[in-house]
């Protein structure tokens, strides 16, 4: 219930919007919303799309490979990549195979020319069978 | 409330494209949403930049107030926001301080006789001198109609908070209007 002041502050009428206003606001809020223009290189993309979209029948393709390597391989009586797979050697079999001789055997010490730079064991980018993984092998030997 | 259509039913964005709808809004609370701002920061220049930063909110979200129950007390509550964003805002301040006198006229419709435009001028300047939080307690109060309940929520405060805000400055807004009420009556 609202007293008599209350009821005389209520009738007092507010101004209105200035009516300029509501185009200019209008036009502003419509020009706020981001439009999504037309993309360069639309139509090369939907046809990439639509090649390069996975499809059932590529699906059912690929599930298909890969049946038939799962059969092949049962059928040979084993995992068919184990052939090609390296040995690993031990330390000992792989130091007599870069030498040539039993472990044990007095072990040439293998000098650098003179004036030639000794490479350093570090190097990472040795290949193996060089003079660094010789070295290491015979100290664990 | 204007929000309705001749069934009684609120048009939605599905049946509105976003520019009908987004005029529609404009139509149906713009009047209400200008004298609150306007109230509120004591700027007609402030009152325009939140006015048209509400509006372009919704431009960005059409169909966001598909959910919402009382359109105008949302857009109160986001226009309220925005506006004590403005004023926090140093720029703001200092020409709300610099525009207070000037404005603090333009609040009301002009008036048909010298004794009401009197009395509008006094109240406009009775409300300038209350703290923002309670003149808009007050406005939403006297000028919207709105509920205790439906004004905490629109300004995030406590119930009872808003009530003794609205009772505290319609007690300053007698104190001064006073002599004039009395004179008038």
């Amino acid at each position: 219930m609202k007293t008599d002041f209350e009821q005389r502050l209520q009738s007092q009428p507010l101004r209105p919007v200035p009516p300029e206003w509501r185009g200019d606001i209008l036009s502003a809020a419509r020009a706020a919303v981001p439009h999504p223009g037309p993309a360069a290189g639309a139509p090369i993309r939907r046809l990439l799309s639509e090649w390069l979209w996975p499809h059932p029948v590529a699906w059912a393709g690929l599930a298909a490979s890969w049946a038939l390597v799962a059969v092949l391989n049962t059928a040979a009586g084993g995992p068919v990549l184990a052939a090609f797979r390296p040995t690993p050697l031990s330390a000992s079999a792989l130091a007599v195979e870069v030498r040539g001789t039993e472990p044990g055997a007095d072990v040439p010490v293998h000098r650098a020319p003179t004036g030639v730079r000794e490479p350093s064991p570090a190097l990472p980018t040795r290949l193996p069978g060089s003079s660094s993984i010789e070295r290491h092998e015979i100290d664990l030997v | 409330m204007l929000d309705k259509n001749a069934d009684g039913v609120r048009p939605t964005h599905e049946t509105m494209s976003a520019a009908a709808q987004l005029e529609r809004l404009y139509d149906a609370h713009a009047a209400a949403l200008f004298g609150f701002l306007l109230n509120l920061t004591r700027s007609e220049a402030d009152t325009r930049d939140v006015l048209q930063e509400v509006f372009c909110r919704l431009a960005r979200k059409p169909g966001g107030l598909t959910d919402v129950r009382d359109e105008r007390a949302f857009l109160l509550r986001l226009a309220h926001n925005l506006a004590v964003d403005q004023i926090r805002r140093g720029a703001s301040r200092q020409r709300t301080a610099d525009s207070l006198a000037a404005e603090t006229h333009d609040l009301f419709a002009p008036a048909a006789t010298p004794d009401d435009a009197a009395f509008r001028h006094e109240l406009a300047e009775a409300l300038a001198s209350l703290p923002p939080e309670q003149r808009a307690v007050v406005h939403l109060k006297l000028w919207e109609d709105l509920t205790f309940e439906t004004i905490a929520e629109t300004l995030g405060i406590p119930l009872n908070t808003a009530a003794s805000r609205y009772r505290y400055g319609l007690d300053k807004l007698r104190a001064r209007l006073r002599p004039l009420y009395d004179e008038l009556q």
